[in-house]
């Protein structure tokens, strides 16, 4: 059983941002520590830029706008989705939270929205009116905590909104600033996993019930849990199996299931790089920001549609030639592609096409490129550590670049050549045998993804192999990776990894062994694999909660200083 | 036939062509030729505009035609007003608010002091514009003479070149241009923010055999539905894009031709119809219309085509928008009117005699495009079921 690393820290961190800050002290106050029986947290997990713009939407409706600059994620073991358990939220960090949380709430409570987004009228709204404001409240709170508000927490909640309506004459006014007060709040701001005993296996502990449902609802609708999911976690279905299959069912079912399938794949793929992605304009005048958005779009897209849609077999994302694309991707891909208005258009490269599966995509072979070149090194290293689960150490500090970067160079017109002058060095050897066999077949595709078959007038020898099976281009090695299992079972590991928040740990090897010969066994559709992790017991066990944190010094200390600053308010 | 400067002329445009896919990237048409070797090249248009050749040294020895303001002073003293009242009203020029600064009433009625001088353009004596004496113009040889007020054709050296056209406007300032990477004239700048808007021009070129060969070539020149995409530099249009022909046949030119060399030229001449943009020119109708296209190893296109155009349409593009465009361009109308009639060269009126029509050219820079005729797809689709 994994060994259970209490989180209680990053909690503090950021519970002591808001406590000394000005800014949403009131917040801080009323989120000290809830007891709630014998329950602990285990971990917490901040929550994505769009895991936070899709509760939002789902809360409030899509015509609230999100803008801003969220805290910057980090990446560990190939996912942000592991790093969003080592992250904490820094003093401007908050202050970016803050802003965005008090727009949003100043747009919920809007004469535009507030007849549809709150549930009762003031009986004046130049007064507060604690009953209006409990309701309103209580059924927002318990959709962004994802879990019921407790007494003490919505009499603080209704505190703010009282106390701020009578300050600005204003009922509205008071309710949104309770509101923003809840949007900074860490219980909002971060996924928290709670321990309880489990009364079916005594001395062993599980995820609670609210817990499981987060868990289950960002795995695979990368957004909060819906009212349904938290009624059957209320209710204590989840903790059965057949109430536990029942939801994740529905869930699987649902449209909303291409939003988790995507949000896993951005994250798997490193699509967080795109907004730095640069491409020389001169040299590359076809890539624009559109172009790098469109080629998201139009992996994640396929993926969806080859993945959900038409329950396909996993491996097949590496070679299927079914896809969709924009005009501007047409141009790149030198394809005519007539529409009506300019959107979305389902393609089909045909067999013996250059364009064979994710790989000879714009996304990969443009985010795995320079600016002002392509290159096989960092498309080798992203095969070998996105896809392929596979480690490739980064390079020395004090390494010579300059026969790589000097595409000028009359005699190494080639990339190939140049990486062979490169490689002669003995520190570079190792890790290019490793990436360039494989980076090299992508050289057909330049910088920004366009097909070439010269460099510099140079023909484009794209041969190569991976793990001992040899290709003769792209496309040979696309179909090496269908069939490598290092891929298969890559992709199994970090579904679980996503969804869990951390990395499989040693003894967990049986398992996920156990994960892959289902993969296998189902043809590798992508939802079963899903399945078969939200419902298995792994997902909602948990080690033993060192219970003694909960009233450690430091946090007492904590909940001493938010109830002082309340107070001198 | 384009001399080093043109052929290297992509700077002012921002963007590099690459040829990527070489020559398996041949743009389609609605309908393939039948022939195995046929071969069919498309393109759209990323720039249309005036073909002057302003070098600056040997065009307008006489000097340049009058900024607005000059003229307008000119004109006003003319019809009797005093310095002073004159100074008065241009002490803001050109300020804002349109009708309600003071110069405007009295520049647009400088003629005779009471009719409007952009539609009664004879209401004012001619103040003799200043033309090009130069020697050299793009353009053709329309007419097949060879006379005195003819030009040589600066990249092939031909006589004989008819572009009356520029030699009214070649010593209007802003209408001083050369092709890239020269300096632009307003029409080009003006082509640049209509193309945003406008539908795109496409230009396709179809051989039975291959276009790298020389021999017979059919030529379409023909408006489509959608607009230009610009490249990541914003200057130029996104090569390889995809147009489907627009079925109004109103704007679709069809021509025979040859190539040679990879030049593609008309073989004898046509009508011509472009239905453009008002603000521009709403319509280019020329009469006798050649055509001159090279295609460039790198996927470009780039030429001329040339015709007679009814000056009084070019007139009016430039009256219709009264002192505006006036005071602008510093184009002088009334003198614009005067030196186009007298200028003109071809189509006689059957009772005055006096010329309707006048030579011209146009310079034409075009990247590689997919080109779909949506009716031919209509009746594939048709003959399918």
């Amino acid at each position: 059983m994994t060994s259970i690393v209490i989180r209680r820290r990053l909690y503090a961190a950021a519970f002591a941002f808001m406590a000394s800050g000005a800014l949403a002290t009131s917040a801080a106050a009323a989120d000290a520590y809830p007891a709630q029986g014998e329950q602990a947290e285990t971990g917490v997990r901040r929550l994505s830029q769009e895991q936070y713009r899709n509760i939002i939407a789902d809360v409030f409706g899509p015509t609230i706008k999100v803008g801003g600059r969220f805290e910057p994620d980090i990446r560990r073991d190939g996912l942000l989705a592991v790093g969003a358990s080592a992250v904490s939220v820094t003093a401007s960090g908050l202050e970016q939270y803050d802003q965005i949380a008090r727009s949003v709430a100043s747009q919920v409570v809007s004469e535009q929205h507030r007849d549809a987004l709150i549930p009762c009228k003031p009986a004046k709204a130049n007064a507060p009116d604690d009953k209006c404001a409990k309701q309103f409240l209580s059924e927002a709170g318990r959709l962004l905590y994802r879990r019921p508000l407790t007494q003490t927490e919505l009499a603080a909640r209704v505190k703010v909104a009282n106390d701020s309506a009578k300050t600005l004459k204003n009922f509205y006014a008071g309710l949104g600033n309770s509101l923003s007060t809840m949007l900074v709040s860490p219980l909002f701001l971060f996924r928290h996993d709670v321990a309880e005993a489990d009364p079916a296996h005594p001395g062993k502990f599980r995820l609670d019930g609210y817990s499981k449902a987060s868990q289950l609802s960002f795995f695979l609708w990368d957004s909060a849990p819906d009212p349904v999911l938290l009624a059957a976690a209320e209710k204590g279905e989840l903790h059965t199996a057949d109430g536990l299959n029942q939801q994740v069912d529905r869930m699987l079912a649902s449209p909303r299931l291409k939003s988790g399938v995507r949000a896993f794949f951005t994250d798997m793929l490193s699509y967080d790089l795109f907004p730095t992605l640069a491409k020389d304009a001169m040299l590359f005048p076809k890539y624009s920001s559109r172009v790098a958005a469109d080629a998201q779009e139009q992996t994640l897209r396929t993926l969806a549609d080859h993945l959900v849609t038409r329950k396909g077999d996993y491996r097949d994302i590496f070679t299927t030639g079914k896809t969709f694309l924009t005009p501007q991707l047409a141009s790149i891909y030198g394809v005519p592609l007539p529409t009506t208005d300019g959107g979305w258009q389902p393609y089909e490269f045909k067999e013996g096409d250059p364009r064979a599966g994710l790989i000879s995509q714009i996304s990969f072979a443009a985010l795995h490129s320079h600016p002002g070149r392509s290159s096989p090194t960092l498309r080798g290293k992203a095969i070998r550590t996105s896809l392929l689960c596979q480690k490739v150490p980064d390079p020395p500090g004090n390494v010579n670049f300059t026969a790589v970067q000097d595409t000028s160079n009359p005699n190494l017109k080639t990339a190939r050549e140049r990486l062979n002058a490169h490689a002669t060095e003995a520190m570079c050897t190792g890790c290019h045998k490793l990436v360039d066999p494989i980076g090299l077949a992508m050289e057909t595709f330049d910088s920004a993804g366009s097909f070439r078959t010269t460099e510099n007038g140079a023909q484009i020898d794209t041969t190569g192999s991976l793990d001992g099976k040899d290709f003769t281009d792209a496309a040979g090695l696309a179909r090496a990776l269908h069939d490598s299992s290092a891929a298969t079972s890559c992709v199994v590991d970090r579904v679980y990894a996503y969804a869990m928040g951390r990395s499989p740990a040693r003894g967990e090897k049986e398992l996920l062994d156990q994960f892959k010969k289902d993969f296998a066994a189902n043809g590798y559709r992508f939802p079963d694999l899903m399945r078969r992790i939200a419902t298995s017991d792994a997902a909602s066990r948990v080690g033993q909660p060192q219970m003694g944190a909960r009233s450690s010094p430091k946090s007492s200390q904590l909940a001493s200083q938010t109830s002082a600053t309340e107070n001198s308010q | 036939m384009f001399d080093s400067t043109q052929s290297g002329a992509r700077t002012r445009r921002g963007a590099k062509a690459a040829l990527s896919l070489a020559t398996s990237l041949i743009a389609l048409t609605g309908v393939w030729a039948s022939a195995q070797a046929a071969e069919t090249r498309s393109f759209v248009v990323s720039y249309f505009y005036d073909a002057n050749y302003s070098d600056g040294k040997t065009d307008c020895p006489n000097g340049m035609n009058m900024s607005s303001i000059d003229f307008y002073r000119r004109d006003l003293l003319r019809v009797g007003l005093s310095k002073e009242k004159v100074e008065e009203a241009l002490k803001d020029f050109p300020g804002e608010g349109g009708l309600s600064q003071p110069w405007v009433p009295l520049v647009m009625t400088r003629g005779n002091g009471k009719d409007n001088v952009y539609t009664n353009p004879e209401t004012a004596p001619d103040p003799g514009l200043i033309t090009v004496s130069g020697k050299h113009s793009y353009g053709f040889n329309l007419d097949g003479k060879s006379g005195k007020n003819d030009f040589i054709e600066p990249d092939t050296k031909q006589t004989g070149i008819d572009n009356q056209m520029y030699r009214v406007m070649g010593c209007v300032r802003s209408y001083r241009g050369l092709p890239p990477p020269g300096r632009p004239s307003l029409v080009e700048n003006l082509w640049d923010v209509l193309r945003d808007v406008a539908p795109a021009w496409i230009i396709s070129v179809s051989s039975q055999d291959s276009l790298s060969k020389d021999g017979d070539v059919t030529i379409t020149f023909t408006r489509a539905l959608e607009r230009i995409t610009r490249d990541a530099s914003g200057a130029a249009a996104q090569a390889d894009m995809t147009y489907q022909m627009d079925p109004d046949k109103r704007s679709h030119n069809v021509m025979k031709g040859k190539i040679k060399n990879g030049v593609v030229t008309v073989d004898k001449p046509h009508e011509f119809h472009m239905i453009f943009d008002p603000y521009m020119m709403a319509e280019y109708n020329l009469t006798k219309a050649q055509m001159r296209l090279e295609l460039k190893a790198d996927g470009t296109a780039r030429g001329y085509i040339g015709g007679y155009l009814p000056w009084r349409d070019f007139f009016y593009s430039i009256a219709n928008q009264g002192h505006i465009k006036e005071y602008a361009t510093s184009i002088d109308v009334p003198g614009l009117y005067y030196a186009l009639k007298r200028n003109a060269d071809a189509d006689p009126d059957p009772k005055t005699k006096e010329n309707r029509r006048i030579s011209a050219a146009y310079q034409i820079e075009a990247v590689r495009a997919f080109v779909v005729d949506p009716a031919a797809s209509q009746t594939a689709d048709a003959a399918q079921r």
